[in-house]
Protein backbone atom coordinates (compact mmCIF):
# COMPACT_ATOMS: atom_id res chain seq x y z
CA UNK A 1 0.00 0.00 0.00
CA UNK A 2 2.97 2.38 0.79
CA UNK A 3 4.68 1.65 -2.02
CA UNK A 4 1.89 2.29 -4.02
CA UNK A 5 1.40 5.91 -2.62
CA UNK A 6 4.64 6.85 -2.78
CA UNK A 7 5.05 5.60 -6.46
CA UNK A 8 2.18 8.16 -7.11
CA UNK A 9 4.48 10.78 -5.88
CA UNK A 10 6.34 13.62 -7.82
CA UNK A 11 8.22 11.73 -10.13
CA UNK A 12 6.54 8.58 -10.76
CA UNK A 13 2.96 10.05 -10.89
CA UNK A 14 -0.45 8.86 -11.45
CA UNK A 15 -2.36 11.48 -9.83
CA UNK A 16 -6.03 12.47 -9.03
CA UNK A 17 -8.04 15.64 -8.99
CA UNK A 18 -7.98 17.75 -5.33
CA UNK A 19 -9.82 19.89 -3.87
CA UNK A 20 -9.27 23.69 -2.38
CA UNK A 21 -7.32 23.97 0.89
CA UNK A 22 -7.44 27.50 2.05
CA UNK A 23 -5.34 27.88 5.32
CA UNK A 24 -2.61 29.94 5.54
CA UNK A 25 0.36 28.63 7.49
CA UNK A 26 1.73 31.96 8.72
CA UNK A 27 -0.58 33.97 11.05
CA UNK A 28 0.96 37.29 9.63
CA UNK A 29 -0.45 36.41 6.28
CA UNK A 30 -3.86 36.32 7.69
CA UNK A 31 -3.64 40.04 7.15
CA UNK A 32 -3.89 39.33 3.33
CA UNK A 33 -7.09 39.43 1.97
CA UNK A 34 -9.01 35.51 2.58
CA UNK A 35 -8.93 33.57 -0.32
CA UNK A 36 -12.36 32.59 -1.84
CA UNK A 37 -13.28 29.72 -0.05
CA UNK A 38 -15.75 28.06 -2.83
CA UNK A 39 -19.28 26.96 -1.88
CA UNK A 40 -19.80 23.76 -0.27
CA UNK A 41 -15.62 23.49 0.52
CA UNK A 42 -15.15 22.50 3.71
CA UNK A 43 -12.29 25.14 4.14
CA UNK A 44 -10.56 26.66 7.52
CA UNK A 45 -9.92 29.93 6.68
CA UNK A 46 -7.66 32.61 8.01
CA UNK A 47 -6.36 31.87 11.52
CA UNK A 48 -9.26 29.33 12.05
CA UNK A 49 -7.48 26.61 15.13
CA UNK A 50 -6.34 23.55 14.25
CA UNK A 51 -8.70 21.20 15.92
CA UNK A 52 -6.52 18.99 16.80
CA UNK A 53 -5.36 18.97 20.43
CA UNK A 54 -2.57 16.75 20.81
CA UNK A 55 0.25 17.63 18.36
CA UNK A 56 -0.02 20.77 17.08
CA UNK A 57 1.68 23.64 17.56
CA UNK A 58 2.12 27.29 17.99
CA UNK A 59 3.64 28.08 14.80
CA UNK A 60 0.64 26.51 12.86
CA UNK A 61 -2.87 27.60 14.78
CA UNK A 62 -1.96 30.78 17.51
CA UNK A 63 -3.87 33.20 15.54
CA UNK A 64 -2.93 36.36 18.49
CA UNK A 65 0.66 35.64 17.83
CA UNK A 66 1.14 36.81 14.30
CA UNK A 67 4.14 39.54 15.62
CA UNK A 68 5.90 37.57 18.02
CA UNK A 69 6.68 33.88 16.90
CA UNK A 70 8.32 31.81 19.10
CA UNK A 71 10.22 30.08 16.03
CA UNK A 72 14.03 31.02 16.31
CA UNK A 73 14.60 29.77 12.48
CA UNK A 74 16.03 32.03 9.85
CA UNK A 75 13.89 35.44 9.67
CA UNK A 76 13.70 37.14 6.42
CA UNK A 77 15.97 39.76 5.48
CA UNK A 78 13.81 40.97 2.82
CA UNK A 79 15.08 41.86 -0.93
CA UNK A 80 14.37 44.69 -3.35
CA UNK A 81 12.13 43.61 -5.55
CA UNK A 82 12.45 46.55 -7.56
CA UNK A 83 15.60 44.59 -8.93
CA UNK A 84 13.50 41.26 -9.59
CA UNK A 85 13.87 39.88 -12.97
CA UNK A 86 10.85 38.12 -14.61
CA UNK A 87 11.11 34.94 -16.05
CA UNK A 88 9.12 32.20 -17.96
CA UNK A 89 9.29 28.51 -16.16
CA UNK A 90 9.58 25.21 -18.35
CA UNK A 91 6.27 23.85 -19.11
CA UNK A 92 5.19 20.93 -17.08
CA UNK A 93 2.62 18.77 -18.17
CA UNK A 94 -0.55 17.29 -16.56
CA UNK A 95 -3.56 15.09 -17.09
CA UNK A 96 -5.30 18.27 -17.51
CA UNK A 97 -3.25 20.11 -19.30
CA UNK A 98 0.76 22.41 -19.20
CA UNK A 99 1.58 24.05 -16.59
CA UNK A 100 4.13 27.00 -16.74
CA UNK A 101 4.85 30.01 -14.67
CA UNK A 102 5.70 33.77 -14.88
CA UNK A 103 7.82 34.85 -11.84
CA UNK A 104 9.95 37.53 -10.54
CA UNK A 105 12.72 36.87 -8.45
CA UNK A 106 15.69 38.68 -7.17
CA UNK A 107 19.24 37.40 -7.96
CA UNK A 108 19.32 35.77 -4.40
CA UNK A 109 16.35 33.49 -4.83
CA UNK A 110 13.62 35.83 -3.34
CA UNK A 111 9.69 35.36 -5.33
CA UNK A 112 8.19 39.06 -6.22
CA UNK A 113 5.57 37.49 -8.34
CA UNK A 114 4.44 34.14 -9.53
CA UNK A 115 1.71 33.72 -11.86
CA UNK A 116 0.63 30.72 -13.92
CA UNK A 117 0.32 31.97 -17.68
CA UNK A 118 -0.97 28.21 -18.35
CA UNK A 119 -3.09 26.09 -16.07
CA UNK A 120 -5.57 23.72 -16.62
CA UNK A 121 -9.27 25.90 -15.98
CA UNK A 122 -11.61 24.08 -17.55
CA UNK A 123 -12.72 21.68 -15.11
CA UNK A 124 -14.65 22.09 -11.88
CA UNK A 125 -10.87 21.62 -9.61
CA UNK A 126 -8.71 24.02 -11.16
CA UNK A 127 -11.55 26.44 -11.83
CA UNK A 128 -11.70 26.61 -7.97
CA UNK A 129 -8.22 27.38 -7.53
CA UNK A 130 -7.54 29.93 -10.00
CA UNK A 131 -9.87 31.82 -8.28
CA UNK A 132 -8.19 32.68 -5.27
CA UNK A 133 -4.90 31.26 -5.65
CA UNK A 134 -2.90 33.67 -7.81
CA UNK A 135 -3.54 36.63 -5.72
CA UNK A 136 -3.03 35.17 -2.71
CA UNK A 137 0.59 34.13 -3.55
CA UNK A 138 1.51 37.31 -5.13
CA UNK A 139 0.52 39.26 -2.17
CA UNK A 140 2.43 36.59 0.27
CA UNK A 141 5.99 36.23 -1.62
CA UNK A 142 5.55 39.68 -1.81
CA UNK A 143 5.23 40.48 1.57
CA UNK A 144 6.83 38.13 3.28
CA UNK A 145 10.01 38.69 0.84
CA UNK A 146 11.51 34.96 1.78
CA UNK A 147 13.74 33.31 -0.76
CA UNK A 148 13.80 29.55 -0.98
CA UNK A 149 15.80 27.23 -2.91
CA UNK A 150 13.85 24.52 -3.39
CA UNK A 151 9.81 23.03 -3.34
CA UNK A 152 9.03 19.98 -1.59
CA UNK A 153 5.55 19.35 -2.70
CA UNK A 154 2.68 16.36 -3.41
CA UNK A 155 -0.19 15.58 -5.60
CA UNK A 156 0.66 15.63 -9.84
CA UNK A 157 -1.09 19.06 -10.38
CA UNK A 158 1.29 20.53 -7.37
CA UNK A 159 4.24 18.16 -9.20
CA UNK A 160 3.85 20.58 -12.53
CA UNK A 161 3.49 23.93 -10.58
CA UNK A 162 6.77 23.08 -8.43
CA UNK A 163 8.43 21.64 -11.55
CA UNK A 164 7.98 24.73 -13.22
CA UNK A 165 8.85 27.22 -10.50
CA UNK A 166 11.99 25.22 -9.71
CA UNK A 167 12.90 25.35 -13.42
CA UNK A 168 12.53 29.28 -12.98
CA UNK A 169 14.75 29.01 -9.62
CA UNK A 170 17.11 26.76 -11.25
CA UNK A 171 18.62 29.61 -13.86
CA UNK A 172 18.95 32.09 -11.26
CA UNK B 1 28.00 32.78 -6.98
CA UNK B 2 25.88 29.71 -6.89
CA UNK B 3 26.06 27.21 -9.75
CA UNK B 4 22.87 25.30 -10.35
CA UNK B 5 21.67 22.17 -12.49
CA UNK B 6 19.29 20.59 -13.79
CA UNK B 7 18.79 17.49 -15.50
CA UNK B 8 16.15 14.97 -15.91
CA UNK B 9 16.13 11.79 -14.04
CA UNK B 10 13.71 9.03 -12.03
CA UNK B 11 10.85 10.06 -14.55
CA UNK B 12 11.07 13.69 -12.74
CA UNK B 13 13.68 16.65 -12.76
CA UNK B 14 17.03 16.38 -10.36
CA UNK B 15 17.74 20.35 -9.36
CA UNK B 16 21.19 20.68 -7.49
CA UNK B 17 22.84 24.10 -6.31
CA UNK B 18 26.20 24.50 -4.96
CA UNK B 19 27.42 28.19 -3.72
CA UNK B 20 30.55 29.53 -4.37
CA UNK B 21 31.55 26.65 -6.56
CA UNK B 22 32.13 28.76 -9.83
CA UNK B 23 35.81 28.74 -8.93
CA UNK B 24 35.96 24.90 -8.18
CA UNK B 25 38.05 22.93 -10.39
CA UNK B 26 36.79 19.19 -9.75
CA UNK B 27 33.28 20.18 -9.28
CA UNK B 28 31.89 19.52 -12.47
CA UNK B 29 33.73 16.03 -12.19
CA UNK B 30 31.57 15.99 -8.52
CA UNK B 31 28.24 16.25 -10.46
CA UNK B 32 29.02 13.86 -13.26
CA UNK B 33 29.49 11.17 -10.63
CA UNK B 34 26.20 12.60 -8.97
CA UNK B 35 24.82 12.41 -12.34
CA UNK B 36 26.05 8.84 -12.91
CA UNK B 37 24.86 7.68 -9.48
CA UNK B 38 21.43 8.44 -10.10
CA UNK B 39 21.32 6.53 -12.92
CA UNK B 40 22.56 3.62 -11.61
CA UNK B 41 20.16 3.82 -9.42
CA UNK B 42 17.41 4.27 -11.68
CA UNK B 43 18.41 1.54 -13.90
CA UNK B 44 19.13 -0.79 -11.28
CA UNK B 45 15.64 0.18 -8.99
CA UNK B 46 12.77 0.99 -11.20
CA UNK B 47 10.35 -1.03 -11.34
CA UNK B 48 9.33 0.79 -14.53
CA UNK B 49 12.65 -0.06 -16.64
CA UNK B 50 12.07 -4.33 -17.74
CA UNK B 51 15.93 -5.13 -17.31
CA UNK B 52 15.87 -2.98 -13.99
CA UNK B 53 17.24 -5.56 -11.27
CA UNK B 54 14.28 -5.01 -9.16
CA UNK B 55 11.65 -6.24 -12.39
CA UNK B 56 14.35 -8.94 -12.96
CA UNK B 57 13.79 -10.05 -9.13
CA UNK B 58 10.03 -10.22 -10.06
CA UNK B 59 10.59 -12.73 -12.99
CA UNK B 60 13.57 -14.55 -11.15
CA UNK B 61 16.20 -14.24 -13.87
CA UNK B 62 18.34 -12.42 -11.70
CA UNK B 63 22.22 -12.68 -12.63
CA UNK B 64 24.81 -14.68 -10.67
CA UNK B 65 26.14 -11.58 -8.49
CA UNK B 66 22.34 -10.50 -7.74
CA UNK B 67 21.20 -9.32 -5.67
CA UNK B 68 23.86 -6.71 -5.80
CA UNK B 69 25.41 -5.37 -2.65
CA UNK B 70 23.18 -2.35 -2.92
CA UNK B 71 19.82 -3.95 -3.49
CA UNK B 72 20.92 -5.97 -0.20
CA UNK B 73 21.23 -2.50 1.42
CA UNK B 74 18.04 -1.33 0.23
CA UNK B 75 16.15 -4.88 0.87
CA UNK B 76 17.72 -4.38 5.01
CA UNK B 77 16.95 -0.85 5.46
CA UNK B 78 13.23 -0.90 4.26
CA UNK B 79 12.44 -4.46 6.13
CA UNK B 80 13.99 -2.31 9.14
CA UNK B 81 11.38 0.51 8.27
CA UNK B 82 8.41 -1.68 7.95
CA UNK B 83 9.34 -2.67 11.44
CA UNK B 84 9.36 0.52 12.63
CA UNK B 85 6.66 1.73 11.38
CA UNK B 86 4.31 -1.45 12.08
CA UNK B 87 4.14 -2.15 8.45
CA UNK B 88 2.68 1.79 7.47
CA UNK B 89 5.99 1.06 5.48
CA UNK B 90 5.49 -1.76 2.87
CA UNK B 91 8.04 -2.31 0.45
CA UNK B 92 5.80 -3.95 -2.16
CA UNK B 93 3.36 -3.37 -4.81
CA UNK B 94 -0.07 -3.82 -5.62
CA UNK B 95 0.44 -7.57 -6.48
CA UNK B 96 2.98 -8.28 -3.59
CA UNK B 97 6.28 -7.76 -4.93
CA UNK B 98 8.99 -6.35 -3.65
CA UNK B 99 8.95 -2.82 -4.58
CA UNK B 100 11.77 -0.64 -2.80
CA UNK B 101 10.32 2.71 -4.41
CA UNK B 102 9.20 4.44 -1.27
CA UNK B 103 12.77 4.38 0.04
CA UNK B 104 15.22 4.32 -2.95
CA UNK B 105 14.73 7.92 -4.05
CA UNK B 106 15.03 9.47 -1.04
CA UNK B 107 18.30 7.37 -0.26
CA UNK B 108 19.57 7.97 -3.41
CA UNK B 109 19.43 11.94 -3.21
CA UNK B 110 20.98 11.71 -0.14
CA UNK B 111 23.99 9.33 -1.29
CA UNK B 112 24.22 11.47 -3.50
CA UNK B 113 25.19 14.63 -1.59
CA UNK B 114 27.21 12.17 0.71
CA UNK B 115 29.05 11.93 -3.13
CA UNK B 116 29.15 15.96 -2.61
CA UNK B 117 30.52 15.98 0.86
CA UNK B 118 33.09 13.29 0.20
CA UNK B 119 34.80 15.62 -2.89
CA UNK B 120 35.04 18.64 -0.59
CA UNK B 121 32.10 20.32 -1.67
CA UNK B 122 30.51 21.48 2.11
CA UNK B 123 27.15 23.44 0.99
CA UNK B 124 24.84 21.75 -1.61
CA UNK B 125 20.94 21.20 -2.67
CA UNK B 126 19.84 18.20 -4.34
CA UNK B 127 16.11 18.15 -5.04
CA UNK B 128 14.49 15.61 -7.48
CA UNK B 129 10.19 15.35 -7.56
CA UNK B 130 9.98 17.91 -4.59
CA UNK B 131 12.48 15.42 -2.47
CA UNK B 132 15.55 17.29 -1.65
CA UNK B 133 18.23 16.86 0.92
CA UNK B 134 20.95 19.90 1.38
CA UNK B 135 23.86 20.39 3.32
CA UNK B 136 25.74 23.57 4.82
CA UNK B 137 24.23 27.16 4.21
CA UNK B 138 23.00 28.66 1.05
CA UNK B 139 25.78 31.12 0.91
CA UNK B 140 25.42 35.47 1.33
CA UNK B 141 22.35 36.93 0.16
CA UNK B 142 22.88 40.06 -1.51
CA UNK B 143 23.66 42.24 1.57
CA UNK B 144 26.72 39.53 2.07
CA UNK B 145 24.66 37.59 5.22
CA UNK B 146 25.46 34.23 5.13
CA UNK B 147 21.70 32.32 4.91
CA UNK B 148 20.51 29.09 5.58
CA UNK B 149 19.19 26.71 3.17
CA UNK B 150 15.01 27.45 2.90
CA UNK B 151 12.83 24.82 1.37
CA UNK B 152 9.13 25.85 0.41
CA UNK B 153 6.20 23.22 1.08
CA UNK B 154 3.43 23.71 -0.82
CA UNK B 155 -0.24 23.50 -0.95
CA UNK B 156 -1.19 20.06 -1.83
CA UNK B 157 -4.48 21.00 -3.48
CA UNK B 158 -2.98 23.92 -4.70
CA UNK B 159 1.32 24.09 -5.67
CA UNK B 160 0.67 28.13 -6.29
CA UNK B 161 0.31 28.30 -2.18
CA UNK B 162 3.15 28.31 -0.11
CA UNK B 163 1.80 26.53 3.36
CA UNK B 164 5.38 26.58 5.20
CA UNK B 165 8.95 27.16 4.65
CA UNK B 166 11.62 25.36 6.40
CA UNK B 167 15.13 26.40 6.57
CA UNK B 168 18.25 24.40 7.72
CA UNK B 169 19.35 24.78 11.26
CA UNK B 170 23.38 25.93 11.48
CA UNK B 171 24.91 23.96 8.80
CA UNK B 172 23.68 20.36 9.29
CA UNK B 173 21.59 18.32 7.02
CA UNK B 174 18.54 19.55 5.90
CA UNK B 175 15.98 16.27 4.37
CA UNK B 176 12.39 17.66 3.42
CA UNK B 177 10.56 14.47 2.15
CA UNK B 178 6.29 15.15 0.93
CA UNK B 179 4.65 12.21 0.39
CA UNK B 180 0.56 12.81 -1.07
CA UNK B 181 -2.33 12.01 -2.30
CA UNK B 182 -3.14 10.88 -5.86
CA UNK B 183 -3.67 7.00 -6.45
CA UNK B 184 -6.02 6.31 -3.53
CA UNK B 185 -8.48 8.78 -5.32
CA UNK B 186 -8.29 7.78 -8.45
CA UNK B 187 -10.42 4.90 -8.82
CA UNK B 188 -12.91 6.78 -7.16
CA UNK B 189 -12.98 9.86 -9.51
CA UNK B 190 -14.29 7.92 -12.53
CA UNK B 191 -12.43 5.80 -15.19
CA UNK B 192 -10.06 8.19 -16.87
CA UNK B 193 -6.63 7.14 -17.05
CA UNK B 194 -3.61 9.00 -17.20
CA UNK B 195 -2.88 6.98 -20.41
CA UNK B 196 -6.53 7.88 -21.55
CA UNK B 197 -6.32 11.64 -20.74
CA UNK B 198 -2.56 11.93 -22.30
CA UNK B 199 -4.62 11.02 -25.77
CA UNK B 200 -7.66 13.67 -25.00
CA UNK B 201 -7.49 16.75 -27.24
CA UNK B 202 -10.48 18.52 -24.90
CA UNK B 203 -11.08 18.65 -21.07
CA UNK B 204 -14.31 16.46 -21.05
CA UNK B 205 -17.49 17.63 -18.92
CA UNK B 206 -16.95 17.79 -15.02
CA UNK B 207 -17.91 14.83 -13.18
CA UNK B 208 -20.66 14.94 -11.09
CA UNK B 209 -19.87 11.87 -8.59
CA UNK B 210 -17.71 13.19 -5.57
CA UNK B 211 -15.48 11.00 -3.43
CA UNK B 212 -16.68 10.25 0.52
CA UNK B 213 -15.77 12.93 1.92
CA UNK B 214 -13.09 11.98 3.95
CA UNK B 215 -11.63 11.26 1.20
CA UNK B 216 -12.28 14.65 -0.73
CA UNK B 217 -9.88 17.20 -1.25
CA UNK B 218 -5.67 16.43 -0.89
CA UNK B 219 -3.80 15.41 1.72
CA UNK B 220 0.02 16.06 2.26
CA UNK B 221 2.59 15.23 4.92
CA UNK B 222 5.71 16.75 5.07
CA UNK B 223 8.52 15.16 7.28
CA UNK B 224 11.64 17.06 7.54
CA UNK B 225 14.96 15.68 9.33
CA UNK B 226 18.48 15.29 8.77
CA UNK B 227 18.13 12.21 6.15
CA UNK B 228 16.77 12.16 3.31
CA UNK B 229 16.15 8.20 3.39
CA UNK B 230 14.51 8.78 6.38
CA UNK B 231 12.17 11.35 5.55
CA UNK B 232 11.38 10.41 2.94
CA UNK B 233 10.05 6.59 3.88
CA UNK B 234 8.39 8.26 7.14
CA UNK B 235 6.31 10.56 4.34
CA UNK B 236 4.86 7.71 3.04
CA UNK B 237 4.69 6.06 6.24
CA UNK B 238 2.69 8.82 8.29
CA UNK B 239 0.29 9.19 4.74
CA UNK B 240 -0.45 5.82 4.62
CA UNK B 241 -1.14 5.53 8.36
CA UNK B 242 -2.96 8.43 8.06
CA UNK B 243 -5.30 7.41 5.18
CA UNK B 244 -5.72 4.07 7.15
CA UNK B 245 -6.60 5.65 10.55
CA UNK B 246 -5.74 8.72 12.65
CA UNK B 247 -3.49 11.03 11.87
CA UNK B 248 -2.09 11.29 15.96
CA UNK B 249 -1.26 7.49 16.14
CA UNK B 250 -0.10 7.59 12.29
CA UNK B 251 2.65 9.53 13.38
CA UNK B 252 2.73 8.73 16.96
CA UNK B 253 6.04 7.06 16.75
CA UNK B 254 7.59 10.45 15.26
CA UNK B 255 8.10 11.29 18.72
CA UNK B 256 12.33 11.12 19.93
CA UNK B 257 13.35 10.42 15.99
CA UNK B 258 14.37 13.83 15.83
CA UNK B 259 12.01 14.23 12.79
CA UNK B 260 9.48 16.44 12.65
CA UNK B 261 6.10 16.36 10.40
CA UNK B 262 3.51 18.81 9.07
CA UNK B 263 0.25 17.81 7.34
CA UNK B 264 -2.47 19.15 5.34
CA UNK B 265 -5.91 17.46 5.53
CA UNK B 266 -8.71 17.07 2.64
CA UNK B 267 -10.50 20.69 4.16
CA UNK B 268 -7.36 22.42 4.22
CA UNK B 269 -6.32 22.12 7.87
CA UNK B 270 -2.53 21.97 8.50
CA UNK B 271 -1.35 20.38 11.99
CA UNK B 272 2.21 19.89 12.78
CA UNK B 273 4.63 18.34 15.34
CA UNK B 274 5.30 20.06 18.17
CA UNK B 275 8.95 20.44 16.95
CA UNK B 276 8.47 22.01 13.66
CA UNK B 277 7.61 25.70 14.71
CA UNK B 278 11.61 25.38 15.60
CA UNK B 279 11.84 25.28 11.69
CA UNK B 280 9.97 27.21 9.60
CA UNK B 281 10.85 30.50 8.71
CA UNK B 282 8.66 33.18 10.34
CA UNK B 283 7.25 36.17 8.25
CA UNK B 284 9.11 39.49 9.38
CA UNK B 285 7.07 41.75 11.33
Amino acid sequence: MSTLIKRAAPGFALATVTLGAVWMFDPALNAQPEPLASAGDASATGSASASDTGTSDTGTSDPGASDSGSSTAGQSTGSDCSTAQTATGDAAYTQWGPVQVEMAVTGDGTICSVEAIAYPDNDTHSARINSYAIPQLNSMAASKGVSFQAISGATYTSEAYRESMQSVLDRL
Amino acid sequence: MTQRWSWPVMGSAASLAIPGSAGSANVHESIERVRAWLAEVEQRFSPFLADSEVCRAWTGTLRADEPSPLMLEVAAAVEHLEAMTDGAFHPADRRGRFDPTGYVKGWAIQRAVELLVHDGIEDACLGIGGDIQTIGRAGPDRTGADQPWRIAVVDPADARRIVAIVAAQGSGPLAVATSGNAQRGEHIWGPRSWQQALRETTIPEPRRELPPAQLRGSSCVTVVGPELRLADAYATAIWAGWLAGSLDQAWGWLGGTGYEALAVDGSGMLRATSGMADLVVRAAA
